[in-house]
């Protein structure tokens, strides 16, 4: 891993496109301003890790437990027939 | 609950069955896998299956968050739909991955849509910036017997 020191107000380069700087560091608080293309996802990591997780516990959904849930589904009207 | 029939038409141009769909950096947790397919099927209306092409096995069950959140579309902020090369969000496919719990509960993942833009069938999965829009918002409580 690359480690850069970097006082308030600097910044560092990625790839020319996404800069990342350093706005404030308050006590253990850090807080970076992160300019990226609107094609760049930029993501808390514990969130990324939380869809990571929703999405593969999706995965695990079985034929049957699906057709169990949208059959409750449909019948409460939540869903379309 | 307006804008239903709209989705329907959108996702499944032709009544095909199933829909081709890339995903360019894959989905979180599945990076590695860039083509999947949306297959409907009656037995799980509304929801569809998102199955990866290279590994059949491997399907993650998603519904149209148009169908339980009327307004969702409103919510995306409007820099998102560049994610897949559109300008307005009305025009994509929306998906939300459904999670199935234990004793036939779900939730369902409002913060973290697909969007597919249906001229190029290009998708990516975003995280929203949103603290209103739960990872796991409740869709079917689950219930202690059958009915």
């Amino acid at each position: 891993m690359l480690v850069l020191s970097r006082k308030p107000g600097e910044a560092i380069i990625i790839g020319g496109g996404i800069r990342v700087r350093l706005l404030e560091v308050r006590g253990s608080h850090v807080r970076l301003g992160v300019e990226a293309p609107p094609e760049v996802n930029v993501v808390r990591e514990e969130l990324h890790r939380a869809v990571v997780a929703t999405n593969r516990e999706s995965a695990r959904a079985d034929d049957r437990s699906a057709a169990l849930v949208a059959s409750r589904l449909r019948s409460r009207g939540g869903g379309r027939q | 609950m307006t804008e239903q029939v709209l989705e329907r038409e959108a996702l499944a141009p032709g009544a095909g069955e199933r829909t081709a769909i890339r995903f360019p950096e894959g989905l979180p947790g599945f990076e590695a896998e860039e083509a999947w397919e949306l297959v409907s099927r009656e037995d799980v209306q509304p929801f569809l299956w998102l199955r990866s092409c290279r590994q059949p096995a491997l399907a993650l069950l998603v519904v149209d968050p148009r169908l339980l959140v009327e307004d969702y579309a409103e919510r995306i902020p409007s820099h998102v739909p560049a994610r897949v090369g559109a300008d307005d969000v009305g025009k994509l496919v929306l998906l939300a991955v459904v999670t199935l719990g234990a004793e036939g509960g779900a939730t369902v993942n409002l913060r973290a849509p697909i969007l597919v833009n249906p001229e190029t069938m290009v998708g990516v999965q975003v995280i929203l910036d949103r603290r209103d829009l739960p990872l796991r918002h409740p869709l079917v409580v689950e219930e202690d017997g059958e009915e």
